[in-house]
């Protein structure tokens, strides 16, 4: 069921970020993307394979549930946080969507919980908030660096 | 997290390849904007750790990068080693002028590189196949990955924005 769930959840970010009125470039937007997947990639395994924080499941269909939910899901999410907070162009807005992001993923966690696709060990929920809300101020100053960059030429792709 | 188990070859193919690596990176004469520079770094470097983190490690671990399964300070370099090649791949696409019908010629071209290189960090001992993983299974990924940069920066091509598009930031 945790390959379903994860599944369902990919799609719907997907959907969510193609279908919504983008403020970011594509080069942003895969910037953000990339950044993002790569630094949860380190954490998640530093948490599971290296310090057995949390344990990930062995079968098969419930771990490429984990591997899309990872690689697909999690950054999408903080994709879609920043389109929405430079929408916004506000700070209530902005911090609307890093909060409706933050218990996305944690109800997205409590699920794979739930499912048994994780197990905490030595870990819980409120240190994934703490990862998240870091992970989102990381995602802002990055984006706020690259736009530097960006808007420094004159043609931009 | 350690830091290398054995500082032998593997450790100064990967330092020998990162300062060769960046230095052409810096030496260059500089052909595409700094965010794309910037963009095809974080590139190569998320495609790398993408990879060994999904086939190469967890469940699938098909293959070890460097002298053990543990994360060591040596397999970061190694991830940042692949960050200028995403660079390079790029750069060769504007130097040779790619376009859609010479696309699959770079690509190929690209591909005996990466078969070039993979065969030489193996040898170098800097990745180790294991659980019936085979060389030649480098070739899809290597297909894969240079595919989609290549029509994602086709795309970027042809699709350039103006200064007037940046949005104010929040707050």
């Amino acid at each position: 069921m945790s390959f379903v769930v994860m599944f369902v959840a990919a799609w719907l970010s997907s959907f969510i970020l193609y279908s919504m009125n983008k403020s970011l470039s594509v080069a942003e937007n895969v910037f953000v993307y990339l950044i993002i997947l790569a630094i949860g990639l380190n954490i998640s395994w530093f948490v599971a394979e290296e310090f057995k924080l949390v344990d990930i499941t062995r079968n098969g269909l419930s771990y490429t549930g984990f591997l899309i939910y990872r690689t697909v899901t999690f950054p999408i999410l903080y994709v879609i946080m920043l389109n929405a907070a430079f929408k916004s162009g506000k700070t209530a807005g902005a911090l609307l969507s890093a909060c409706a992001v933050v218990a996305v993923i944690l109800s997205l966690n409590g699920l794979m919980l739930f499912y048994e696709a994780f197990i905490y060990k030595k870990w819980n929920l409120f240190y994934d908030a703490v990862i998240i809300i870091l992970l989102q101020a990381v995602s802002y100053g990055l984006l706020k660096l690259y736009r530097k960059a960006m808007y420094r030429g004159g043609d931009v792709r | 997290m350690i830091l290398w188990e054995h500082f032998d070859r593997n450790e100064w193919y990967v330092l020998l390849m990162l300062i060769g690596s960046y230095a052409a990176v810096i030496a260059l004469p500089r052909r595409i904007p700094a965010h794309l520079l910037i963009l095809s770094l974080v590139w190569g470097f998320a495609s790398a750790t993408l990879l060994d983190f999904t086939i190469g490690g967890g469940m699938m671990d098909f293959y070890k990068v460097n002298d053990s399964n543990r994360y060591e300070l040596t397999d970061v370099l190694t991830y940042l080693m692949f960050a200028p090649f995403g660079y390079f791949f790029i750069y060769g696409y504007e130097l040779l002028n790619i376009r859609k019908k010479t696309l699959i010629y770079y690509i190929l071209g690209w591909t005996v590189v990466g078969i070039g290189v993979q065969w030489i960090s193996e040898w170098m001992k800097m990745t180790q196949y294991q659980g019936g993983y085979r060389y030649e299974y480098n070739i899809p990924v290597f297909l894969v990955i240079q595919t989609i940069t290549g029509l994602f920066y086709g795309y970027l091509r042809a699709h350039p924005i103006n200064h007037e598009n940046k949005r104010e930031t929040p707050g």
